[in-house]
């Protein structure tokens, strides 16, 4: 599939733009699933939202594996932070993920390869699993309501 | 550890520009990319947003005269870590969001009440049937379910009972017991696990509630929203169903 997404075009390049606060050991999982990925992506800008817990040893972890860069921005407020992170990012293509997730090894090359079929396509959307782990209630709570929260109007598509 | 695979019941390819309602199609950003183009042309995320950022932002770049594609082989798995504070703050902020959401994205403003069918099913053809929608001089959305019935049947309840009613008192608080049993469930089926989620369940849409008549009072909107459905304990492979039936509102949070 990568050849025919080639084909005569210009490459497009894919900034992955991660939010993040005071969760190093999260991100550290997240991180090492964009190492795996079919198509590498060619930026990874991890924007630190002013956390108090030191993101060093995650960052000298992967500085090496990934295109890595981390900035902080001090001012506290997701749309705020991400927007800092779209202006830091050099791609042609921005992917958000959260710190708390984990990207399958096809995640980058599956977002990005529907851009090259229209350059009218703005946004790319793919799906999100909910993993619980063998936890407290509130955890299943947050589950069991993303199943009723995730649905969409099926007959949008 | 269990994996609940919940499929966001798009169907690949271009999702519809257009919203049905109250209902418009858009990416959580825990999986979604951009054409950097599209978001410098719409000016990012709106920092205005207490939550529900991504849809603003999927509205707009659809409005801007973009597609947009759902990809279901792009797949993300993500986490659930919260604690019940950390719970409570999330859904006051949806609240608060849905509020801002709604007043922004919404230009006349009308009176939207809205019935949700419970069980989500959708032959019922209930599930996002406007049943209301009317001019008003100010936004009032109202997305009713058995929590706002349940206190509003127990409200009329305590009136009556204040206005030396008892006959109305004692049918409000038989209906409001109906719904009680309706949003929190039969015990002797559930089982405690069941009530506690009920329970947990029923702090959330407190602060969901309070956080919407909050950031509505400030937005200049009626906004009331709760739960739709129990979340079900138990069975694991039951759960784990993809449920594409079920839809989400306009202004649905994303984890």
């Amino acid at each position: 599939m990568i050849e025919e997404m080639d084909l005569g075009e210009t490459r497009l390049r894919a900034s992955v733009v991660i939010v993040t606060r005071d969760r190093p050991e999260l991100l550290a999982n997240l991180l090492r699933s964009l190492t795996r990925q079919t198509l590498p992506p060619d930026e990874v800008v991890v924007v630190d939202n002013n956390s108090r817990k030191s993101y060093q040893a995650v960052f000298q972890e992967f500085e090496r594996l990934l295109p890595l860069r981390m900035v902080v921005e001090e001012v506290v407020g997701i749309p705020f932070v991400r927007n800092r992170g779209i202006r830091e990012a050099g791609g042609d293509i921005i992917l958000f993920t959260d710190d708390d997730c984990e990207a399958d090894p096809a995640w980058v090359e599956s977002m990005v390869r529907p851009f090259y079929q229209s350059p009218h396509i703005g946004a790319v959307g793919g799906e999100i699993l909910s993993v619980k782990r063998a936890g407290t209630l509130v955890e299943e709570f947050c589950v069991a309501e993303s199943l009723m929260r995730v649905g969409r109007d099926e007959g949008a598509g | 550890m269990i994996i609940d695979i919940t499929k966001s019941g798009y169907q690949k390819g271009y999702l519809a520009k257009e919203g049905v309602g109250a209902f418009h199609p858009f990416f959580a950003t825990a999986n979604a990319a951009f054409r950097k183009e599209a978001l410098a042309r719409v000016g990012g995320f709106d920092p205005q947003c207490a939550t529900g950022e991504d849809v603003d932002l999927s509205i707009r770049v659809a409005k801007a005269g973009y597609e947009l594609w759902f990809e279901p082989s792009a797949r993300i798995t993500h986490y659930h870590r919260y604690t019940m504070k950390g719970l409570l703050k999330q859904w006051f902020d949806y609240g608060r969001g849905h509020a801002y959401l709604f007043r922004k994205q919404l230009a006349r403003p009308r009176l939207q009440l809205y019935r949700r069918d419970r069980s989500g099913r959708k032959e019922s053809g209930l599930d996002i049937a406007c049943v209301l929608d009317c001019p008003t001089p100010i936004h009032a959305m109202l997305f009713l379910s058995s929590y706002h019935a349940m206190h509003g049947a127990f409200a009329l309840a305590l009136a009556a009972r204040a206005f030396s009613q008892p006959a109305l008192a004692a049918a409000a608080l038989g209906v409001g017991l109906c719904f009680g049993w309706r949003y929190f469930g039969n015990p002797l089926e559930g089982g405690v696990r069941s009530l506690a989620l009920a329970g947990i369940r029923y702090l959330a849409d407190g602060a969901y509630v309070l956080g919407g008549v909050l950031g509505g009072i400030k937005e200049r909107v009626i906004y009331l929203e709760a739960t739709r459905s129990r979340p079900q304990a138990g069975d694991p492979a039951r759960r784990a169903k993809p449920r594409p039936d079920r839809r989400s509102s306009l202004l649905a949070p994303g984890d």
